[in-house]
């Protein structure tokens, strides 16, 4: 399911830099195996969307988010 | 890492796991010893935020004395500050010989704070009380308006009251 017409999360809060700490707001964006949802389906923008991903990774390196949740 | 390409200096934010054996009270030494090491390569730290104990979302194992050691929970704090790249290379010798360091993380971020949830997940208490001091306020305003409530249901006992009495 495709989300159409929503402004991207990020861009609609004016954030400048997605933080790795922020895992409350980075959990919105992973499904309940902790993996990320693809772009298309979370309507974030492709700059906010990579930049997600990016944090994502970081906060799984500092233990903040599970890298697999069964 | 190639630290050569850009010699000016930049904000960083450094993000560090305290091993959890520490106690409460050996916990601000510790990241006073890893603030020593930044205050020596930066002039300038924008914000700081003191450790605090968090569940780690997996193990993480670190090698003490040549033998693995597991960890479920940590000291999670970190500080940003300002420095140029050859330093960064410096601090990350310091972090990686201080054996109360369970693991650290160093990104390049911006001046302006970049923390958009209202507090870290288990954040400290001064965080809290905050929350807590409107939540109390609400209550009050609660109160007042049913005593509001309440005054409008007198004129209608009372209408019963001249009811009653019209009917006698």
């Amino acid at each position: 399911m495709k989300i159409k017409n929503q402004q991207c999360y990020f861009s609609a809060n004016n954030v400048k830099l997605i933080d790795y700490k922020d895992t409350e707001i980075l959990k919105k964006f992973l499904n309940p195996h902790a993996r990320m949802i693809a772009g298309e389906h979370t309507g974030i923008c492709a700059n906010h969307q990579r930049q997600l991903a990016t944090a994502v990774k970081r906060a799984r390196f500092m233990a903040l988010l599970p890298v697999v949740a069964r | 890492m190639n630290h050569n390409e850009n010699t000016e200096p930049r904000v960083y934010e450094l993000g560090y796991h305290l091993v959890p054996t520490l106690s409460e009270e050996q916990v601000p030494g510790a990241s006073k010893a890893v603030r020593g090491m930044i205050d020596g390569i930066s002039k300038d730290i924008i914000a700081e935020e003191a450790p605090v104990f968090i569940d780690l979302a997996y193990q993480v194992v670190k090698t003490i004395n040549h033998k693995n050691k597991r960890f479920d929970d940590a000291y999670f704090g970190f500080i940003k500050f300002e420095a140029s790249p050859e330093d960064i290379a410096k601090l990350e010798e310091g972090l990686k010989k201080d054996e109360n360091v369970l693991r650290y993380l160093i990104v390049k971020t911006l001046r302006e704070n970049t923390f958009i949830s209202k507090k870290f997940p288990s954040s400290n208490a001064k965080n809290r009380e905050e929350e807590v001091a409107p939540v109390e306020e609400a209550p009050a305003s609660e109160v007042a308006e049913t005593e509001e409530e309440k005054e409008p249901k007198n004129p209608i006992d009372d209408m019963d009251k001249a009811i009653d009495k019209l009917v006698a």
